[in-house]
Formats: structure tokens, C-alpha cells, sequence
């Protein structure tokens, strides 16, 4: 019955376009903050959850809720190697740059070359790895920064807030342990241009074969229980969850904020479909009068309140989908992924619904004689 | 005249509560209309006759009394049900017309046929005849807003006898009309209950007007008083 009710139902949606517009509007805007925010989280986290592994252990300052303020003495490395189930160690002292207009985020990691490469399983060719290895102010790169900054091999680059010039000696392609947007570079020429000769922030640990991961972890900190420094031991995933917990907390309220701004879009969307309904309580009762239930009435307006989200939610889908598909450079952080598209649409048929039943219900169950008796 | 009945109503009484105080508009209402029959309710402003055609019409429901539209009772029907019931056997016209702006006179005549089992093109020559009978063939596709008051009652005339109801019941349909356009429309409403047998009843405060009707009920306070044959048929 709802289906032949089509033509009535479109009409009555354009019946007050400016209200539709703005309803439409109002949806697709909060579509939008939710899959913009969503894959900006997205192209944030996964470069960082995307290179770490379950099986690897990560080792840092107990104590501290940022990675970045995390202090190990380089000699804990060896420390840890000496450790029975510890397969390989390697140092890495960390930092962040913001690079370019388009404030590009770039993690750097210092490292021993070839301690790292027996811990990460990241693939780069022999030319590029033995340049890498033999030239300390050369770098490796993600393959995003490629993308994003327009780096290639040969590139001199100069990371004038860390006091760092540096050649880009090769790129990690997103094959094996993808590297995204971390820049791998000698760690005593880091070391040296930070003063912080003789520390790393944390330790990267492969458990051997036999070993087990979450026994290793309570070794290794038993290890350093008593020392001046103690340690905090976890799996390198968590270890990834952590850093981007700790650096992209601000993320976590402009998600809240996305949420807020999807709440107020149902309240208004309520708004304006229970103002449509107020508007035409006496044409509800004509309606009831010549044969139509109360559930057809019902399903008349949630089905105005679904079209309008339908097309809100295509509109701010559309547009985030645009923006991240032809943004440019500035854009690649974003990640829009099918998760967000499809969990974008489900709002927005959350937001038809739940706006559109209160109406929709306080529709069917008008008295069709109160009805005919408002005036105007 | 044929005693084939199409609406019985018997001791219909409805009474409303405002505060403490009982209004009764609707008080012991006995009246039975037959086929073919266009019957004129008068009565002055308050007396009760426009809520006794919304109990004949199942749009409210009696505190006692029965009620019987073509034989079956609705008195005791649910809301569903009167609405299904309604939208196959009673037409109404408002005094406000009530038409849907957004939609064309024919899409307006349209709109209870969708509610039926029909096929378009059955809905298409029903609403096309309806049109027809009412002389706006040639406005159908206006909006409510393009059409006269007088053109705008005309299309919910249309619209209420297009589903072929049993009875068509009219609240003041020439209330808010010009006197032209007002005689205009009971021509109409003579024309179907004369030509085609369609049954009709009317409420109006207006004498001249109810002389249209075949008879005439009057109301004081909530109970049908006198009863007399109507005049202006009976000239023409």
C-alpha cells in the first residue's frame, strides 16, 4: 500500500522545500563530519596499527602515557637481547615532524640498520637497503610520502625543526611490514642532532619461535624491575594502539563532536518532520476520512523522514567520498574506507528513523474529528 | 420512494466533557436515509447536526445508539476497521474542502482510489468519470491553488464519489462558497442523487439550500425535531 502512496509521499517531501533543503542539509552535513572524521582516524591509526604485529614485542619507560616522552638507555638493548626467548632487539628513537602546507604528519624512527632489519619485516631492494646502510645521513621511506609529499630516491630533504638534512636512500613499498608514513633514519646521527646521544625511546623485540609473546613480556620487565628506569612490555599492536591513543586523543573529541552534530540533526530533522505533521493535522483527518489507517499515516511520514535521510546521507557520503577521492595531497591522510561509507548510510537511515517515528506515530494516532476541527 | 436503507441510525447519543460541565450535542438521534435519497440536516450553529454526520460517517463514535451505513454496523467497529469501511462506502465533503495543495485535481480524485484494489486504468476511468460528472474535466491538472473555492468543492465532490461509496455525506459544502458557486454545487449534489442514485446527505444551516434535499431533518439541541419534504426538487 506504501509503495502506491510513492507520488503523494516525494510531493508532500517538496511541499516545503526550503525545510526539506535545510533537513537534507542538515543530514548530509553530519554524514559528512562522521565519515571526514572517521577517515581521518583512519588514515591516521592505520599507518601506525598497520605496520605492527601481534608477535612483536615493543619495550618502553614505564609509566609513560606518551611514547614520545618515553627515555630508555640505548645499553637496555642489550639487555633485552640477553634475554632467554628474545630472538632479536633494536633500539629506536622516536620523534614527529609536521611537514609542508599541507601538514603532512611524518613519524621517524631511529634506528640501527641492521639490528632493525632483524626485527621488522619491511621489504625494500638491495641497492636501496645497502645505500641506506652505508650512508648515515640517509633515510627510508613510506611509500606514502612518496604520495604525499612527492619524496623520491636521490630527494635531499630537510626536516629543519629536528635539524636534520638527510638523501632519501629508497622507499617501503606497502608490501610486507608497510611502513606508510614513518621515515626510517640512522640512529646516531638522530641521536646526535637531538643531543640525546645514548637514549631511545623503546625497544622492538621478536620473540623467538619457542618463545611465548605474553610470557616474554613479564621476563622482560621482571628484568628491569629493580633498575633506575623501569620498563612496560607490550605486544607491538598495542604498543601501535597506544602511540595513536596517545597522539591522536584530539581525534577522539572531534569524533564526540561528530556524534554531537549527528544528534542535533536528528533533534532538528524531528523537528522539522513534527512541524510538517502539525502543519497538515487537518489533512490527516481528511485522509483518516476517506480510508486511510492510522499505519499507512504512520508509515506515510517515517517513509518522508527515510527519503529525506536517503538523500542527506547520499549528499554527505558523495561528498566525502569526493573530497577524499579528488582532495589532493592534503587529503591522503583520509582513509574512506567501505566500514565508514556503510556505517555513514546506517546513520543516516538512524537519523530517518528515529527523527521520523515520534511524528509518525503521533500522526497515526491523531483523532480524525480533533483533526477536521483545527483550524487553518 | 424506495425504503431500501442506506443509513439507520437509531438513539444516537454522544455527549462531550469540558471540565465538569456535559455537552450534549447528539442526544437520542433517530434517523434513517434511503437509497437514491439526498436528505438536507438543518439546524442553527451549535445544534448538534454537524456531529451527528460525523457519527453517521464513523469519524466519531456514539455514547450509545447504532449506527448502520448499507446494512452493516459500524458503531462497534475499531479505527481500522471504519477505516477501511469508510474508504469503500461513505464519501466525505468538508466545508473547507480539504483538498492536498501539492497534488492536481486528478491526482486529489486519485488518491482514495489508491487505497482500493483497483488497477490504474480503472483508477484512471473512475477519476476521468468523476471529473466528468462534476464539469472539471478541463481542470484537471490544476492545483488546488489555480481552482476557485466553488472549483476547489466541485474536485472534493468528485474525490468523495469517485470510490462509488454507498452514501456521500457533506458538511457545509457550501459554507465557505459564493451564492452562485454554492448553488452551483447543490445542483451537482441534486444531479447524483437524481441522475445517477447516489445518496446523499447534507448538513447546512442554510433553508435555501436544504430545499435541494428530497427531505429535510431539523436538529435543536441534539434531537431531530421536525421533518419536511423538500421544495426546490419539487418545482424543478
Amino acid at each position: 500500500m506504501l509503495t502506491k502512496m510513492a507520488p503523494f509521499i516525494w510531493k508532500n517531501i517538496w511541499r516545503n522545500k526550503r525545510r526539506s533543503i535545510l533537513i537534507i542539509l542538515g543530514i548530509a552535513v553530519a554524514v559528512f563530519v562522521y565519515a571526514a572524521l572517521n577517515a581521518a582516524v583512519n588514515g591516521l591509526t592505520f599507518p601506525i596499527k598497520g605496520t605492527a604485529s601481534s608477535q612483536i614485542l615493543n619495550v618502553r619507560e614505564a609509566g609513560r602515557a606518551q611514547v614520545l616522552a618515553s627515555k630508555l638507555p640505548e645499553i637496555y638493548v642489550d639487555r633485552v637481547r640477553a634475554i632467554d626467548g628474545v630472538q632479536a632487539a633494536a633500539g629506536v628513537l622516536t620523534d614527529i615532524a609536521i611537514v609542508g602546507t599541507a601538514r603532512v604528519h611524518i613519524f621517524l624512527r631511529g634506528v640501527q640498520p641492521d639490528e632493525y632489519r632483524l626485527v621488522e619485516d619491511f621489504i625494500v631492494d638491495d641497492i636501496a637497503w645497502e645505500n641506506f646502510r652505508s650512508d648515515r645521513r640517509a633515510i627510508l621511506i613510506g611509500h606514502r610520502l612518496q604520495s604525499q609529499l612527492g619524496w623520491n630516491i636521490g630527494d635531499q630533504i630537510d626536516l629543519g625543526a629536528l635539524g636534520i638534512r638527510a638523501v632519501i636512500a629508497g622507499i617501503v613499498p606497502p608490501q610486507g611490514v608497510d611502513l606508510e608514513n614513518h621515515l626510517l633514519i640512522h640512529q646516531g646521527y638522530f641521536q646526535n642532532n637531538r643531543g640525546l646521544e645514548g637514549q631511545i625511546s623503546y625497544i622492538v623485540v621478536r620473540p623467538a619461535p619457542s618463545a611465548s609473546p605474553s610470557e616474554l613480556r613479564q621476563l622482560i620487565d621482571d628484568a628491569f624491575a629493580y633498575s633506575p628506569i623501569t620498563t612496560e612490555t607490550a605486544s607491538a599492536q598495542e604498543f601501535a594502539e597506544e602511540i595513536v591513543n596517545d597522539f591522536l586523543d584530539f581525534l577522539v573529541y572531534l569524533k564526540v563532536m561528530g556524534v554531537i552534530a549527528v544528534l542535533i540533526t536528528m533533534l532538528a530533522a524531528a523537528n522539522g518532520l513534527a512541524m510538517s505533521v502539525r502543519e497538515r493535522t487537518r489533512e490527516i483527518g481528511m485522509l483518516k476520512a476517506i480510508g486511510f489507517t492510522p499505519s499507512l499515516i504512520c508509515g506515510m511520514v517515517l517513509a518522508e523522514s527515510l527519503l529525506l535521510a536517503i538523500v542527506g546521507g547520499f549528499v554527505g557520503l558523495g561528498f566525502a567520498w569526493t573530497i577524499v577521492g579528488t582532495g589532493g595531497t592534503a587529503m591522503e591522510v583520509l582513509a574512506l574506507d567501505r566500514n565508514i561509507l556503510t556505517v555513514g548510510a546506517a546513520l543516516a537511515l538512524g537519523v530517518g528513523i528515529l527523527g521520523g517515528i515520534v511524528p509518525a506515530i503521533n500522526a497515526a494516532r491523531l483523532k480524525t474529528i480533533d483533526c477536521l476541527h483545527v483550524v487553518g | 420512494m424506495s425504503r431500501d436503507l442506506v443509513v439507520q441510525a437509531s438513539g444516537l447519543t454522544k455527549t462531550y466533557h469540558k471540565g465538569d460541565i456535559a455537552i450534549t450535542p447528539v442526544d437520542g438521534a433517530d434517523i434513517d436515509v434511503a437509497a437514491g435519497e439526498l436528505v438536507a440536516i438543518m439546524g442553527p450553529s451549535g445544534s448538534g447536526k454537524s456531529t451527528l454526520l460525523h457519527l453517521l460517517g464513523g469519524l466519531d463514535k456514539p455514547d450509545q445508539g447504532s449506527c448502520s451505513i448499507g446494512g452493516t454496523d459500524i458503531t462497534s467497529m475499531s479505527e481500522r476497521q471504519l477505516c477501511d469501511f469508510r474508504a469503500t462506502n461513505i464519501g466525505f465533503v468538508f466545508q473547507v474542502f480539504n483538498l492536498i495543495p501539492v497534488l492536481t485535481a486528478r491526482e486529489n480524485i486519485d488518491l482514495p482510489l489508491r487505497l482500493l484494489s483497483l488497477s490504474r486504468e480503472r483508477r484512471q476511468q473512475q477519476t476521468e468519470a468523476a471529473l466528468e460528472l462534476v464539469g472539471l474535466a478541463d481542470r484537471a491538472d490544476h492545483l488546488p491553488a489555480q481552482l476557485s473555492g466553488g472549483e476547489e468543492q466541485r474536485v472534493a465532490i468528485a474525490r468523495a464519489l469517485a470510490t462509488d461509496p454507498k452514501v456521500i455525506l457533506a458538511d457545509e459544502p457550501t459554507g465557505n462558497l459564493d451564492e452562485d458557486s454554492g448553488q452551483l454545487v447543490m445542483d451537482i449534489l441534486q444531479t447524483l442523487t437524481r441522475d445517477y442514485g447516489k445518496t446523499i446527505v447534507v448538513v447546512t444551516h442554510d433553508s435555501q439550500k436544504a430545499g435541494y434535499a428530497d427531505r429535510v431533518l431539523f436538529v435543536h439541541k441534539g434531537r431531530l425535531v421536525t421533518e419536511r419534504p423538500g421544495s426546490v426538487r419539487e418545482v424543478a
